[in-house]
């Protein structure tokens, strides 16, 4: 019994580091990451870290949205966040996967899902860092020197977390479906609209304002 | 490191490298193999002067809306 805990400790000890290692990697050397990532060699496993952290920030969310006193609405809020981001999620894997195979690529189902559950780290950290700001500098901002200069790095940071977002997406397609940049452009052009439709689905029945995908 | 293991590296290696065949894109390849670099080894360092720029840029457009959507976006979440 002994022997089998430490095993399994080992084994999880592991697969910590090694997605600690792939999200600096995700950071500071994307592309390179990427590449390893979509090898047939990557543990799948390892995207459950990132879905704890998106479990962990939905239930920091609802807290600050619904407040503590009422359990059952912040259990409905918690839910309607995770499940809406489950299913946004498996909705672009999908939407992904058959895209690329009309496309002509030869991917497989196990390389996108690690590479689309990477690349949420970008959303993970511009909605957890909107989330802090809102209880440190709660909005509205005003139109005063600080109001103007938080704006200037509010602005630049959410640019700069759009375009690391990017990047995943772009290794997304060229490593997961291994496609070239024409044929990205192509399925951007039919996958943008259907983001669109998604956000305006959530923020119409009130779970994203901005969506989590 | 024997010289087996040093080249079964380099196979790997190569390997790795070749999982996708190099991004040709007729006459802007030239454009794009001088600018994709920077984002594939440097991309904080182009995203944080990209957007900084792009942020004051907006605020010289947009002037006191831009800190409207910034009060938006914080609501965003």
């Amino acid at each position: 019994m002994r022997d089998f805990m430490i095993f399994h400790s080992l084994r999880l000890w592991r697969l910590l580091m090694s997605f600690v290692k792939n999200t600096y990697g995700c950071i500071n050397k994307p592309y390179i990451t990427c590449r390893k990532l979509a090898d047939d060699k990557a543990d799948i496993r390892q995207t459950v870290f990132i879905f704890l952290l998106v479990l962990g920030y939905f239930i920091l969310a609802s807290l600050l949205r619904t407040g503590i006193r009422n359990p059952y609405l912040l259990t409905l809020k918690f839910s309607s966040l995770f499940w809406t981001a489950v299913i946004g999620f498996a909705f672009m894997v999908v939407v992904l996967y058959v895209l690329g195979k009309i496309v002509g690529s030869k991917s497989s189902y196990k390389s996108l899902v690690i590479l689309w559950a990477y690349s949420l780290l970008p959303t993970l950290t511009w909605f957890a860092v909107t989330s802090i700001f809102y209880i440190i500098f709660p909005p509205p901002r005003t139109a005063s020197f600080l109001g103007k200069l938080y704006t200037l790095i509010y602005i630049a940071f959410s640019i700069s977390i759009l375009t690391w977002k990017l990047i995943l997406y772009y290794l997304t397609l060229r490593f997961g479906l291994k496609l070239d940049l024409i044929k990205i452009t192509a399925v951007s052009l039919i996958v943008l609209p259907l983001i669109i439709f998604y956000a305006v689905i959530t923020y119409k029945i009130g779970i994203f304002r901005i969506p989590f995908i | 490191m024997s010289k087996g293991e040093v080249y079964k590296l380099l196979v790997s290696k190569m390997n790795e490298v070749a999982v996708v065949p190099p991004q040709e894109i007729g006459f802007f390849t030239p454009i794009y193999k001088k600018i994709v670099p920077q984002l594939k080894f440097y991309p904080w360092k182009v995203t944080l002067i990209i957007s900084s720029l792009i942020a004051f840029l907006l605020y010289m457009i947009f002037g006191a809306t831009l800190v409207k959507l910034a009060s938006l976006l914080q609501y965003g979440f």
